[in-house]
């Protein structure tokens, strides 16, 4: 198991550390997300049942260490988030228009390049609601950028 | 053209950079938390005295298994077949054990908010122990597995004591602590860095107990019945 984890980290690094910086706020942050992730996921190996790919697993550990580490480095004291997340980020405005899963879902499927099932296993949802949150964050993002466009 | 923009945007956001691996720092780290393992009571074994534990964890003792438990053993089995084909193909001899699946018993239970951890037992196949936890609040797998984690026959330190313990974002208050000894121990005693200590019961060879996350474990001792040290693990 060990050895399919390394391979796993070794393949696809830059897809884990680029996911994980966007979820988590900026890529030093993504970068040490993903070591603490795996770092987890090699103690934590005998917990994985075989239910699912073992990529799909290790995608879902690497989310949480992301998300944990966006809400560890929110400022104390922070003003709520316009755009309904707490989000300790300065994103292009389009990107603060989407709610956290659209979010997660987009940088999954734009940064990893992962298909619907395994970001479903991923994120715990159904493919059927990947597609269809990626659908509606694409059609925010592309009213926003009109706007931004046009004015 | 909005789709261009999109990506445009994303890339402005996280630039496409390559990366260095540092696989040797996870194992480093990995292996560090491991040395930290620790023999820790349950938040309720702790709060309660010895004899109670040692009443708690004998009234759960010899438990037949749930067929979800059982059905985590077949397939920790065959993980294992999956394991050794794969050493096979690498040229290497190494053979895991099995777990009897016959054999599967309870050990002990640790009652917590988040609901109760088991520890089960087996005899493995090539003569020795396997033990597996999980907490039943986390249910089964849509085909009726258990979320249990478990091992055969691990090796344990020269002392003869060997403890660890895990921690999971789903019960994010709690580290369950576990482990086995050959010694002719009956009990654990931990050592936390506000100088307190906790007791565990140990049942067939073998201890679980639940702790607080924020707890820090300084050493873990395994006890004879004179209380007597046989072992000890430091931790830091």
């Amino acid at each position: 198991m060990i050895d399919e984890l390394e391979q796993l980290y070794r393949a696809k690094l830059n897809e884990f550390v680029r996911t994980a910086a966007a979820i988590a706020g900026d890529r030093e942050t993504g970068r040490d997300a993903v070591q603490e992730a795996f770092v987890k996921a090699v103690r934590t190996r005998r917990r994985y049942r075989g239910d699912g790919t073992l990529e799909a697993w290790v995608w879902r550990i690497v989310v949480n260490a992301a998300r944990d580490a966006r809400r560890r480095a929110k400022p104390e004291g922070a003003l709520p988030d316009p755009g309904g997340h707490d989000d300790p980020r300065r994103e292009p405005l389009p990107l603060r228009l989407l709610t956290d899963r659209q979010r997660e879902v987009l940088f999954l499927h734009y940064y990893a390049d992962l298909d619907y099932e395994t970001i479903g296993e991923a994120l715990s949802i159904r493919s059927g609601t990947v597609g269809a949150t990626l659908s509606a964050a694409r059609a925010t993002l592309r009213r926003a950028l009109a706007k931004e466009v046009a004015s | 053209m909005s789709e261009a923009l999109i990506d445009d945007l994303l890339d402005e956001l996280v630039p496409p950079v390559e990366q260095l691996p540092r696989w040797d720092d996870v194992v480093r780290r990995a292996r560090r938390l491991h040395r930290r393992r620790i023999g820790l009571a349950s938040v309720v074994v702790a709060l309660v005295a010895v004899p109670s534990g040692y009443a708690l964890a004998h009234a759960f003792e010899g438990t037949p298994p749930p067929a979800s438990v059982s059905n985590a053993v077949s397939v920790m089995n065959a993980m294992t077949d999956q394991a050794n084909a794969y050493a096979a193909a690498q040229g290497f001899a190494a053979h895991e054990p099995h777990a009897i699946g016959s054999t599967v018993h309870g050990v002990v239970q640790v009652q917590t908010a988040d609901g109760p951890v088991d520890l089960w037992a087996a005899a493995s196949d090539s003569g020795g122990t396997c033990y597996l936890f999980d907490w039943e609040a986390d249910g089964t797998t849509a085909s009726g597995v258990a979320r249990a984690g478990g091992t055969c026959d691990e090796r344990l330190p020269s002392s003869g004591l060997g403890v660890a313990w895990e921690w999971s974002a789903e019960h994010p208050a709690y580290k369950v602590v576990y482990g086995r000894t050959t010694l002719a121990a009956t009990t654990i005693e931990l050592r936390f860095a506000d100088g307190t200590t906790t007791s565990l019961p140990i049942v067939e060879h073998l201890f679980l107990g639940v702790v607080p996350n924020a707890q820090q474990i300084v050493s873990a001792r395994a006890l004879g019945a004179t209380g007597a040290e046989l072992a000890e693990q430091p931790f830091g």
